[in-house]
């Protein structure tokens, strides 16, 4: 075993070292100063667990969803757990000509729509719904979108299986706001809280 | 050379589909054809719609559906086809060049009967009339003499003899011809020509020319639709779907080499499947934008297989499809927004191939006050939403279609525990003309501090509406 050297530096052998990476700005400072290339990275699929609807989930993702679809890139989302309310969407600057749902019937379905989202040109960010994912699934996906090099969340509840994902997010709610702990990347960062008005621009 | 003319005076009347009796059709406010029983009450095209409904109170009058017409002139067009291969399409008929030689068909005498003939079946009557030009077949067929006039006959005395009210010319010629006490074709014919063109303009002269045959005739070819059907008949029933798009590629790789070769494109194709038991399958693909190559056909059949097993041992496939005339254009250099508009549309294609069509759904809103009006999910593509910008008031981002019901506890809605209204009421009543609401929406929180849309309902109780999410 010549020519290994002694001391593998951290992060070498999980793969998780840093690369200069292209990211879209949140439309947050004080979370894009929390981020890797201060914003959400391309071409890594971004967990996201919050046992909470209504806390202001969706409004951390609006400013990158107006950005990316008045470039003209398609925003997929897959399984939707209700419908969006297209005026607010509006009323948030989102393109709606450019915002696709996806409505798969099983779980394979929905595996099947994210990966070919993930992998399609044209798309502009993708986020999908899901109640678990295993390991193995969650890695195809993330093979994908780094592939595919687009903005891509994926919504879990919490507490399901731990996935090797490279950034993720835990959403819980906080009295002024929406309380984001960085989970993964392991670094010994505080959590954030955004204030986040429920009106929206 | 012979031109036989047919003309469907009726041809607004004929795009309808077993009409009502009396029935009219209308060109914005005037009539332009009605049949028989209208035409006994006093109608006539050129009547406005008004006075047509004074004359008679029991008609049905429709707007002229042009596309329909269309449609018939394509008709008759192809039934013409069966006499000669050089058919042309005028606005209310079809011309069709005959040879004045006696053909195995019959002499040109034969041949108009033979068309009159086929025209029952379609549901059409027409005029018919021939000559030996153009012009003076469709004037001839256009005036219903029904004349039968070849080069063998003296035809252009027989032409001179015709009325020069016949004459398709504008009403203002019209008149002057009738006060210069004009009265047959032979008379205009007799005039000095350029005199003619110097009060009458270039198209009247040009008119008579071209009756005469001395002016050539424009002609453009009708050319029947398009379409593209290979079978593939297999030696060995085949059972999986591997095998299916193995043979499906030998048909596709036929289809490439004839889009090729035409220039032409696909907008739907269809799968016909055969299997032990004579049962067959259809399958229809539609692509988002037409394809002008074959490319991922295969992909998409694949995909509408994925999940599902053959029916049976299939035994022969069948591709079908119309070819539509492909666009010209070649792909830019770099990627540019029409790449990525076509592969946004490839995407969508083998989303609908696999999770179906109603699976795609796209976002649209209206200017309404209750929030299931407002906020509409249609299927792709997006529907068209109004110009001027939605009310900004305080909306969440989920909305819950159809509003559930909440649990109430001593006088307080529940939802995950308790619910707090933060803030409210704020009243839409609206829709009185469809059921109608008459709601107090609250801006709730629960012990789990989730934000929530909330509405009270007179006597229905509390309904949770959307998530501030």
């Amino acid at each position: 075993m010549r020519g290994i050297p002694a001391r593998i530096p951290a992060g070498v052998q999980r793969g998780l070292a840093d690369t200069a990476r292209a990211t879209v700005s949140t439309g947050f400072a004080s979370l894009d100063a929390c981020l890797a290339g201060q914003g959400w990275p391309q071409g890594i699929l971004t967990e996201i667990r919050s046992d909470h609807t209504g806390i202001g989930e969706l409004r951390l993702l609006m400013p990158v969803v107006a950005h990316l679809s008045q470039d003209g890139g398609g925003i997929i989302w897959v399984a939707p757990p209700y419908r969006p309310y297209a005026p607010s969407l509006v009323a948030h600057q989102v393109a709606l000509e450019r915002v696709l749902l996806v409505h798969p019937r099983t779980h394979k379905e929905a595996l099947w729509a994210v990966y070919q989202a993930l992998m399609s040109p044209g798309v502009g960010a993708v986020i999908s719904w899901f109640d678990d994912l295993q390991e193995r699934e969650f890695r195809t996906l993330q093979r994908a979108a780094a592939q595919g090099g687009h903005v891509a969340f994926c919504v879990l509840p919490s507490g399901r299986t731990a996935l090797p994902s490279r950034l993720r997010l835990i959403l819980t709610p906080a009295a002024d706001g929406l309380r984001i702990d960085f989970a993964r990347p392991a670094r010994h960062r505080a959590p954030i809280t955004l204030p986040l008005p429920v009106g929206g621009r | 050379m012979l031109w036989l003319a047919v003309v469907l005076p009726a041809l607004p009347l004929a795009a309808f589909a077993a009409p009502p009796s009396p029935f009219a059709v209308a060109d914005g406010r005037v009539l332009v054809a009605c049949d028989a029983a209208a035409r006994r009450q006093g109608l006539t095209p050129g009547l406005p719609v008004v006075q047509a409904h004074i004359l008679c109170p029991a008609l049905c009058v429709r707007p002229r559906d042009l596309p329909a017409e269309a449609g018939v002139l394509d008709m008759l067009a192809a039934a013409a086809l069966r006499l000669s291969p050089v058919v042309t399409l005028r606005r209310d008929g079809v011309l069709v060049q005959l040879t004045d030689r006696v053909t195995p068909h019959g002499d040109a005498a034969t041949l108009c009967a033979r068309m009159q003939r086929a025209l029952r079946p379609l549901g059409l009557t027409g005029q018919l009339a021939c000559a030996p030009t153009a012009e003076a077949a469709w004037l001839c067929a256009t005036a219903a003499t029904g004349l039968v006039l070849t080069r063998q006959d003296r035809w252009r005395e027989r032409l001179a003899a015709l009325p020069a009210a016949h004459l398709p010319v504008a009403p203002a010629i019209q008149a002057i011809l009738a006060e210069l006490k004009i009265e047959t074709i032979g008379a205009c014919l007799a005039l000095p020509r350029a005199g003619l063109r110097r009060r009458f303009g270039n198209g009247f002269c040009d008119l008579l020319e071209r009756l005469l045959g001395e002016r050539p005739e424009v002609i453009v070819r009708w050319q029947p639709p398009a379409f593209f059907s290979r079978r593939l008949v297999l030696s060995d029933p085949i059972a999986t779907d591997t095998a299916l798009i193995f043979a499906v590629q030998r048909i596709l790789r036929e289809l490439a080499v004839v889009l090729r070769n035409r220039a032409a494109s696909v907008r739907r194709f269809r799968l016909t499947l055969t299997g032990e038991d004579r049962r067959t399958v259809d399958e229809e693909f539609t692509l988002m934008v037409p394809a002008r190559h074959p490319r991922g056909f295969a992909g998409l059949i694949r995909e509408r297989w994925r999940d599902r097993v053959l029916p049976m041992a299939v035994t022969s496939v069948g591709l079908d499809c119309a070819l539509a005339a492909g666009e010209e254009g070649s792909l830019p250099l770099w990627p540019s927004a029409a790449v990525h508009r076509r592969d946004f549309a490839a995407l969508l294609d083998r989303f609908q191939a696999r999770l179906g069509p109603d699976a795609v759904r796209a976002l649209g809103w209206r200017a309404d006050h209750r929030p299931e009006c407002a906020a509409i999910e249609s299927p792709w593509p997006p529907p068209p939403v109004p110009a001027r910008a939605p009310v900004s008031d305080v909306r969440p981002l989920w909305l819950v279609d159809p509003p559930r019901r909440l649990a109430v506890v001593a006088a307080q809605p529940q939802w995950r525990g308790p619910l707090v209204l933060a803030e409210g009421p704020e009243r839409i009543e609206s829709g009185w003309w469809d059921g109608g609401v008459a709601r107090a929406y609250f801006i709730a929180c629960n012990p789990r501090q989730e934000r929530l849309w909330i509405f009270r309902s007179g006597e229905h109780g509390w309904f949770l509406q959307g998530y501030f999410a």
